[in-house]
């Protein structure tokens, strides 16, 4: 397919390291917009293994695992990181 | 940590910056498996989509971790990329999280938002839903997701130096 490139930019996307406030703001907004709870409900939950039987198949479970990649901003470390 | 991987993150920038301006956002998780980078789209990122991908967006999320031999050395160890429509329905989804604590393959896969309708023996047509199917494929850089919006999907690239920024992901495994 013939590539148009009607406006070529060079602002390439800045990159940058996200304070544990900033991450657990993301982790908070995207539980939010994706499972209609809070960052830290999220991970009260996951703690306590209420997705552990969940696949990524359906709905639910793209929107965990989009969380789970989450769970680094939000924590300095974690037991599968 | 004894060194970030500045030019991994550079490469990475470059890899996005065909599709999008949005920020990214890293964490630098030390896990029991060793040191760990992290790296989201701040949020879906609206792509140069044409006629039924105009608005479409990306997602994208990507864990690499340190080499211990030779200890500089990051490879991708994790992955999430997905295109949306203009209303956030899911369309491709190339996933691999092997680590993941989900009961799900640890192979590298793709699930498409479509059925196959193959004959069944009563002459019916029967579904079978690709979304919730595993396709395995290999390990998918971000830069071959970018290839493959560009190339197949017509996604406008955002640099006039493309095809080269996207010719090789040295971080991508």
């Amino acid at each position: 397919m013939a590539q148009r490139i009607a406006n070529p930019v060079d602002d390439d996307p800045p990159v940058r390291e996200a304070t544990r406030e900033e991450g657990r703001a993301l982790l908070d907004g995207e539980a939010r917009r994706l499972l209609g709870i809070s960052g830290d409900e999220f991970l009260r939950r996951y703690d306590a293994g209420d997705y552990a039987r969940l696949t990524e198949d359906d709905e639910l479970g793209r929107a965990v695992l989009r969380l789970w990649f989450l769970i680094p901003f939000a924590r300095e470390s974690g037991a599968e990181w | 940590m004894s060194r970030r991987p500045d030019a991994e993150i550079e490469q990475l920038r470059r890899v996005a910056g065909v599709l999008t301006p949005q920020p990214l956002a890293t964490r630098f998780p030390e896990g029991a498996a060793g040191p760990s980078m992290v790296v989201e789209f701040a949020a879906p990122a609206t792509v140069r989509g044409h006629g039924p991908l105009r608005a479409a967006t990306v997602t994208a999320s990507l864990v690499y971790r340190r080499s211990p031999d030779p200890p500089s050395a990051w490879s991708l160890r994790s992955y999430r990329y997905s295109l949306h429509d203009r209303h956030g329905t899911e369309l491709l989804a190339y996933h691999w999280h092997p680590v993941s604590p989900f009961p799900t393959p640890s192979f590298p896969h793709l699930h498409v938002s479509a059925a196959l309708r193959p004959a069944a023996p009563d002459g019916s047509r029967g579904v079978l839903p690709l979304d919730k199917l595993h396709l395995p494929t290999g390990p998918v850089p971000l830069a071959a997701f970018a290839r493959m919006l560009v190339g197949e999907f017509g996604v406008e690239p955002r640099a006039a130096d493309w095809a080269a920024r996207l010719a090789q992901d040295p971080v991508g495994g």
